[in-house]
């Protein structure tokens, strides 16, 4: 019998090799030491391509060990195709434990998201970032973009959201929208809606972040200082819902998706599916603490 | 020289690294690093030596000052790290008592590229939250920090840690510390850290 032999290796614990994962968590821990600032990694050949949640990826497989709990969501679902197939892969290549329930992992990657469920300081949230570079709108070659950051130089920046409010009357920055972190360097906080901005801020857990495809790691520790670059008097603001109701919990004050019919009416849904679940289990889970989201929930119970 | 067997290169070093990475990320919070039985040269604290098994390997470089070329020896021989003079070391490995002229070489990086800055891994007699007699009381701030956290350290010089607040003057160019001590306590100080003592 003439057996497949190329590929017929045994591949490590999480995946990755030891030595790329030692240079990994090295870069991890220099990340932690200047938040924001984004250092340069290897970001090994993984078995999907670059720009499929491969930074994520790394990082998650650099972290994980085998008491973990790890919990993967997309666009705030735990049941989409890319949560689907990266969570089994890191199933199988580590045999960890997997969860939906956000309260019970120790370990969550994510695609643009925070979970509307508060973190704690025994988890870690991964995000998946495809732009890690917010002056990449304002300048395009990396080498320039390093001299501004080193020299803190965000000029550039500032004029282009002064110029996007003279145009349009708004900042139109949308999801990524970007922030300054320890009052030095101006980060993509990766395309999170503007309603997750605010939770960045002095969280209990911390926040590492990993684009595969631009190479790219970079962190932001708990009790950190982040703000939304805003001006005196144009000053950032969160997505609103008005009046909207989820259809299917009746819900209000949670980041809501707005899903079409065959009969093209609409209806909102909260994006969130652990949130909705619990929701839907009358388990009130317990939210972040940020004046914008404060705000929102005033409203409503005015 | 020791090879260790015990350490389990996979699964041990997973577990450190996320104990330091837990201290990094939270300045003040004193982690224990002690659940494996290894043999270093009596010259480095048991915590140390962890710390350059879990992080050290081929890709990196590190520096043990001239009357400590045991603890050279032992990271050449268990990670393959290469050894550099302290001026171009990736990691120093420093006694507490020690002057700061080692410390005062360290790489801090540049402005494009500060992550090439050191890691600078230091022994002390010990690390508490608790008052200790002759002990320098060292406060910390910054991120990673809710608020103040105060912790003392006995068997350290204060040249030490002034030499570092020098180094980390023109942030984001530094040095990042790992203070480990005589019973498996570890302490880190990232160069984003802005902490006093006396």
């Amino acid at each position: 019998m003439i057996a497949f032999q190329k590929f017929n290796t045994q591949f490590n614990f999480a995946f990755i090799d030891e030595s790329t994962k030692r240079e990994i968590r090295r870069k991890l821990l220099k990340a932690i030491c200047i938040p924001g600032y984004q250092v340069p990694y290897s970001s090994p050949e993984m078995p999907i391509a670059r720009g499929w949640g491969t930074g994520g990826l790394h990082v998650t497989l650099s972290l994980i060990g085998r008491q973990d709990v790890f919990k993967i969501i997309d666009q705030g679902s735990d049941a989409s195709v890319n949560a689907c197939n990266l969570r089994d892969f890191v199933r199988r290549t580590t045999d960890c434990r997997t969860t939906f329930d956000t309260r019970e992992a120790t370990l969550i990657q994510s695609r643009h998201r925070i979970t509307e469920e508060t973190l704690s300081e025994h988890q870690i949230l991964v995000f998946q970032v495809p732009q890690p570079e917010p002056l990449r709108g304002v300048e395009r070659y990396e080498r320039k973009t390093r001299e501004m950051h080193g020299e803190a130089d965000y000029a550039k920046m500032w004029v282009s959201l002064y110029e996007s409010y003279v145009k349009y009357g708004d900042i139109m920055e949308g999801a990524g929208y970007p922030v300054k972190v320890n009052e030095r360097y101006i980060m993509s906080p990766s395309p999170i809606p503007r309603w997750d901005v605010p939770n960045l801020n002095h969280s209990q857990c911390l926040f590492l972040f990993g684009a595969g495809r631009e190479k790219r790691l970079y962190a932001v520790p708990p009790h950190t200082t982040v703000t939304p670059l805003e001006f005196e008097d144009v000053r950032f603001r969160t997505e609103k819902f008005p009046g909207i109701r989820c259809a299917m919990s009746g819900a209000e004050g949670a980041f809501m998706d707005e899903l079409y019919g065959e009969d093209t009416t609409s209806r909102h849904v909260v994006n969130d599916s652990d949130f909705l679940d619990k929701l839907l289990a009358n388990d009130e889970p317990p939210r972040w603490e940020n004046p914008y989201l404060r705000e929102v929930l005033d409203g409503l119970d005015g | 020289m020791v090879r260790e067997t015990a350490y389990d290169e996979v699964f041990d070093s997973q577990r450190h690294f996320r104990i330091i990475m837990d201290s990094m990320a939270r300045p003040g919070k004193l982690n224990r690093l002690h659940d494996v039985v290894i043999h270093p040269p009596p010259e480095i604290n048991p915590a140390s030596a962890l710390v350059g098994l879990a992080l050290l390997n081929a890709d990196v470089s590190c520096f043990s000052p001239a009357d400590a070329e045991a603890v050279a020896a032992y990271f050449v021989a268990n990670t393959a790290s290469r050894l550099q003079p302290a001026a171009e070391a990736d990691f120093l490995f420093l006694r507490g008592d020690a002057a700061s002229g080692a410390l005062a070489q360290a790489k801090t990086g540049t402005l494009a590229y500060p992550d090439t800055g050191a890691f600078v891994v230091i022994d002390v007699v010990q690390l508490s939250k608790q008052p200790v007699a002759d002990a320098l009381v060292l406060r910390l701030a910054g991120p990673g920090v809710p608020g103040e956290e105060t912790v003392f350290v006995r068997g350290l010089n204060a040249d030490l840690l002034a030499a570092i607040r020098d180094k980390n003057a023109e942030y984001p160019l530094g040095v990042d510390a790992i203070l480990t001590d005589q019973e498996d306590r570890i302490l880190c100080l990232p160069r984003s850290n802005r902490f006093s003592f006396g």
